[in-house]
């Protein structure tokens, strides 16, 4: 029998050997608690998007293997990321790298999606490598994740200034959209196809609803939706963006002879969202001007200048500046 | 069996099913609007008459169109390998058509030109086979073997080019070819549709009255004066050249080329010079209702191929069952 005097010892000593090896424990987005050793120096990324927070918090240098967000080798966005981070040829993954090129580049930390790799956790654990679960895919799991990052990599301030710009910005066009009474355009979100539209649980959808936009699909329930013509006819969209990868241009819709009568097409509101590193419309720290994007698009008389807000946003927390054709890109 | 007033009742139910496909959608409109814009009549609004003519008429042509190649390439091949569990995925052409469209979209290659790499890769794919088969004897089970090891072949290419894939945008697009779809069929499809398959429906509507003697054992074939060989392989280039088309436009639509031979067999008996027609216009009808069902069910499309397992399966389960116990055989 184990006296309560045995038990208090035990705790006693765990807690200061954790002390004394410096390690600190934190609950991840999948409710674990991971105990980890800073400083992390070597950290691989299995979840692209999360890849994304640690070239916004700085720490791009202690990555040592990533996946990325639709990345290819020599495009536009690669050569930007390059610019920012001259290591990236040697730790972009292209796919879900292997138990065994993880473990070559010994990492201090794994970061995973529970979502996308369930088994992570356990597969790595069993060789002494902590792994945090991350799950930025909403506006409250992007809040968790940035704090939750900023703790691991001891950069907090970054993460709550990074944190501060984007609840501003939410604020400042929530504010604008109540004062001047806006109506809310009915938006559509298109995906890789014309018919591919984004549905009513997907980040897209909470950044039209945050930039005073009524999206079309909010009845629409889990990921990418296909839909008929006639769908999107009763819908009559007022405005659409088109996600920024894939092949679907706004010249595609604006020309079709059966797209002519939807509202948007008529009045030439169709857009493509930009892309600088990763698309602005996946929910990575790039996602924030993604909103201020789209609030410009949907309500021009606030007078959002997109340009300058990125100029300023990738000085402040990439060090880049814009080079001219992404400015276009941004601008346009 | 023969029934009389069946022939009338099978040309009728793709024709029905057409029609009744314009006046149903999710976008309302009066049966007045409709009529009106068949008939070419004014008074109709623009928006109206485009989905009419623009959009539900050629879908559901093109529907009737995949529906009935399927259906009759799968009973061609049922009757050439003299066994009912055979569909196009026998020989590979489903297989190479969707390794042929994943490297198109792979590759980044013109969308237009996503289906002729399907219709190419398919062809490939069975021109392998017979190749194969032709090497070692050809007959039904080196035929049968070969197209299983080349389709499993590419079935292996197609795995490693979805593993290579770019998840945010080339992976989706794959998956949902994969998965089948007359989404976005308009009139430059049913053309194209049309014009390649008419060869191939009517070598194989020409062929029929032959398809029974290879039905019968090689040797009595041969006894009757019919090169087995040689008219297996025409029936297999015609019936490629259909499921190639029809998997090319639609993507891999499963199922409709295995089961609605043996609903047109229990309608009109074994004689393959009946069942191949049969069978056309049966799968040609039943796509077409299927698609209405997929694209106004719901506010986002249902996948073709998830309602052509869950409402036909049942319904010619119940057929095939029906037939069976009459004391029907496959044939």
């Amino acid at each position: 029998m184990r006296s309560p005097f045995f038990v208090a010892i035990v705790l006693i000593w765990v807690a200061l050997g954790s002390i004394a090896a410096g390690t600190v424990t934190v609950v991840d987005q999948a409710g674990r608690e991971v105990v980890i050793s800073p400083p992390v120096r070597r950290v691989v990324s299995l979840y692209g998007v999360a890849t994304m927070y640690l070239y916004a918090l700085g720490v791009q240098e202690r990555l040592v293997l990533g996946t990325y967000v639709g990345l290819k080798p020599g495009s536009p966005p690669w050569e930007a990321l390059v610019s920012v981070d001259p290591g990236l040829p040697d730790k972009y993954a292209r796919t879900r790298p292997s138990l065994e090129e993880v473990l070559a580049r010994e990492p201090d930390l794994v970061l995973a999606n529970p979502w996308k790799d369930p088994g992570a956790a356990e597969e790595f654990a069993a060789f002494g490598v902590p792994v945090v679960l991350l799950r930025a895919e909403d506006v409250e799991g992007i809040r968790g994740a940035t704090e939750l990052l900023g703790k691991i990599f001891g950069v907090s301030d970054r993460a709550k200034r990074l944190l501060a710009y984007f609840e501003a910005n939410v604020r400042r066009l929530a504010d604008f959209v109540s004062e001047r009474e806006l109506p809310s355009p009915r938006v559509l979100f298109v995906g890789t196809r014309p018919l591919r539209v984004a549905s009513g649980e997907m980040y897209q959808t909470q950044l039209i609803e945050l930039a005073g936009g009524d999206p079309v699909t909010a009845e629409l329930r889990g990921y990418w939706q296909d839909v008929d013509i006639e769908q999107v006819l009763l819908w009559d969209p007022e405005v659409i963006f088109i996600a920024p990868y894939g092949k679907v241009t706004p010249k595609d819709l604006l020309t079709d002879s059966v797209w002519q009568a939807i509202r948007a097409v008529q009045d030439k509101r169709v857009f493509k969202m930009p892309r600088v590193f990763a698309p602005w419309d996946i929910p990575t720290p790039e996602s924030f001007l993604g909103l201020l994007w789209m609030a410009a698009k949907l309500h021009p008389e606030l007078g959002i200048d997109v340009v300058a807000e990125a100029g300023v946003f990738y000085r402040e927390f990439y060090g880049y500046e814009l080079p001219e054709d992404l400015i276009a890109v941004v601008g346009g | 069996m023969k029934r009389r007033g069946i022939w009338p009742a099978l040309v009728l139910f793709p024709v029905a099913a057409v029609f009744v496909s314009l006046f149903i959608g999710r976008y309302p409109m009066g049966l007045g609007e409709v009529v009106r814009s068949l008939l070419f009549l004014g008074g109709v609004p623009p928006t109206s008459r485009a989905l009419i003519l623009g959009v539900r008429l050629p879908r559901a042509l093109g529907a009737a169109l995949v529906g009935g190649y399927l259906a009759g390439a799968g009973a061609a091949f049922q009757g050439i390998f003299r066994n009912p569990l055979v569909d196009s995925r026998i020989l590979g052409v489903s297989a190479g058509a969707a390794f042929g469209a994943a490297l198109a979209l792979l590759l980044g290659i013109p969308w237009y030109l996503v289906e002729g790499f399907a219709f190419a890769f398919g062809l490939l794919a069975v021109f392998l086979v017979v190749l194969v088969a032709r090497r070692f004897g050809g007959s039904v089970l080196v035929l049968i073997i070969s197209g299983i090891l080349v389709g499993s072949l590419f079935s292996a290419f197609l795995g490693l080019i979805k593993y290579l894939a770019d998840p945010l945008d080339v992976l989706p697009a794959i998956t949902y070819w994969l998965l089948g779809s007359l989404s976005g069929t308009r009139w430059d499809a049913v053309g194209k549709l049309f014009v390649v398959c008419v060869m191939g429906a009517g070598a194989l509507l020409l062929l029929r009255w032959r398809l029974n003697v290879l039905s019968l054992d090689e040797r009595e074939a041969v006894a009757l004066g019919v090169n087995a060989t040689r008219l297996r392989t025409w029936v297999i280039l015609a019936g490629t050249l259909l499921v190639a088309a029809a998997v090319s436009q639609a993507g891999m639509i499963g199922w409709i080329g295995l089961i609605t031979p043996h609903a047109a067999r229990a309608l009109v008996g074994p004689d393959h010079s009946r069942v191949i027609p049969a069978s056309m216009l049966m799968g040609a009808g039943f796509l077409t209702v299927l698609d209405l069902l997929s694209r106004s069910l719901m506010a986002s499309e249902v996948p073709l191929g998830v309602l052509t397992g869950i409402v036909g399966v049942p319904a010619f389960l119940f057929l095939f069952m029906r037939h069976l116990a009459r004391g029907g055989g496959w044939r």
